[in-house]
């Protein structure tokens, strides 16, 4: 189950292809800057034409899960890693060190310098995952509105869906998915996942490499 | 030769049991614990601690961080988080109550809940400071060991050579040695490493602290 969470996580990074068109008057956030984006089938062609050209995306990340009842943050940070057409790294440095990798319909996982591996043609939900993550990346997820409902905003800076999940599983854990796209280059800056229990967790791109080409190599768990 | 085959064959039985002997421990003396006689560690001082955290429960591995917190009401807060921020538990211990808040429905079982309570009971809210105990030393060594009762338990506290700090927790119930808490790389009084090993049940759990 927890290796379900992670990969439905690693899901909401490549929720670049969704969308599904409605337009919302009330802003996901409380930031009074977003309005109701203006023009989304503009940006459903713009976001259409940056997964075309996508081949590989690289960042640092910082995450911060936020413990609403213990008023806490915990914080950590990494490097993401992306290829087409559906390799995906997560390397966690600091403060621990941890790992994981879904490359060639296996996830490998490296922690506490042990390495597991396992297949998910093996198991059904994971098959179910991998397939939506490859649909995504290859823009065919884009009509699927069986998983998410979306909502759509904008400010000066950023594009905004707020994917609320109406599917089973997903839906029972978290109200809702906001990811923030950069105006510039249509990259994701910043994913909120926000949870039934009030809690959510933050995670922030930055560094951002797109196109510049990954070894392989990377996605090698030694 | 009877004898030996029957006696062999019990040490076997009792030792994968994970049978409970003290025979080397002497009872020195029953007692309260002065103030700051030993390190309770999660008591007079502690404010919040993470680590990260490896679980082994029933064939599967679970990863992830524990949060613990006391919180202005003098209860704990136990929260188990994957590291991508996904939450799998989250626990209140206020005084004898215990109360789940959240649990992952795959280790949601009455074993699971009851075993991981009673574990970090030893820690959080044990019983060394809120009644006698008895005082033991190991015959060899000379260190002690603190003795004390709760419910149907009996716990077992020994001491490093420090004689402050705990190294070593066995709970043990009717003389069977139920679960062995190791404690290592004690650094401004708190240890590095907090490991539960079970001896009944599939359920083992590695806590290492972070320092943030």
């Amino acid at each position: 189950m927890k290796k379900y969470f992670k990969l439905s996580s690693v899901l909401f990074i490549v929720l670049i292809s969704l969308s599904s068109f409605t337009t919302e008057t009330n802003s996901p956030t409380n930031d009074p800057s977003f309005k109701p984006m203006a023009d989304t089938a503009a940006f459903h062609a713009k976001l259409n034409e940056m997964s075309k050209k996508l081949t590989s995306l690289e960042s640092d990340f910082v995450q911060e899960k936020n413990l609403s009842i213990l008023s806490e943050v915990i914080s950590s940070k990494g490097h993401f890693y992306f290829k087409k057409p559906g390799t995906l790294k997560w390397e966690y440095n600091n403060p621990f060190t941890y790992i994981i990798v879904i490359n060639n319909g296996k996830i490998s996982i490296k922690d506490d310098g042990k390495i597991n591996k396992i297949d998910m043609s093996a198991n059904k939900m994971f098959q179910e995952i991998n397939t939506k993550i490859l649909d995504m990346l290859q823009g065919s997820i884009l009509n699927n509105t069986t998983d998410f409902k979306f909502k759509f905003f904008e400010n000066e800076k950023f594009y905004l869906i707020d994917a609320t999940p109406i599917s089973k599983g997903m839906k029972d854990y978290f109200k809702t998915i906001n990811i923030y796209f950069d105006k510039k280059d249509l990259s994701v800056s910043k994913l909120k996942m926000m949870e039934l229990s009030g809690d959510y967790t933050d995670i922030i791109f930055s560094n951002k490499k797109q196109n510049q080409g990954i070894s392989n190599e990377v996605f090698n768990l030694k | 030769m009877k004898y030996l085959i029957l006696s062999s064959f019990f040490v076997i039985i009792f030792s994968a049991c994970g049978l409970s002997f003290h025979s080397n421990l002497r009872t020195e003396e029953c007692r309260f614990l002065n103030k700051n006689e030993v390190n309770t560690i999660f008591n007079d001082g502690f404010v919040k601690a993470l680590f990260k955290t490896n679980a082994h429960v029933y064939g599967k591995d679970f990863g992830g961080l524990i949060f613990i917190k006391l919180m202005p009401d003098n209860s704990y807060r136990i929260n188990f988080i994957t590291e991508f921020g996904m939450k799998i538990f989250d626990f209140e211990f206020k005084n004898e109550k215990f109360k789940v808040y959240s649990c992952l429905e795959q280790i949601n079982k009455k074993i699971i809940i009851n075993t991981l309570e009673k574990d970090f009971r030893l820690l959080l809210t044990n019983q060394l400071t809120k009644k006698k105990v008895k005082i033991l030393k190991e015959k060899k060594s000379n260190t002690k060991v603190l003795k004390v009762k709760e419910g149907k338990f009996k716990n077992y506290y020994f001491l490093d050579s420090t004689n402050v700090n705990f190294n070593k927790i066995e709970s043990c119930k009717n003389l069977f040695k139920k679960v062995t808490v190791d404690l290592k790389e004690y650094k401004q009084g708190f240890p590095k490493t907090i490991n539960f090993t079970h001896k009944n049940i599939d359920l083992d759990i590695r806590l290492n602290k972070i320092e943030q």
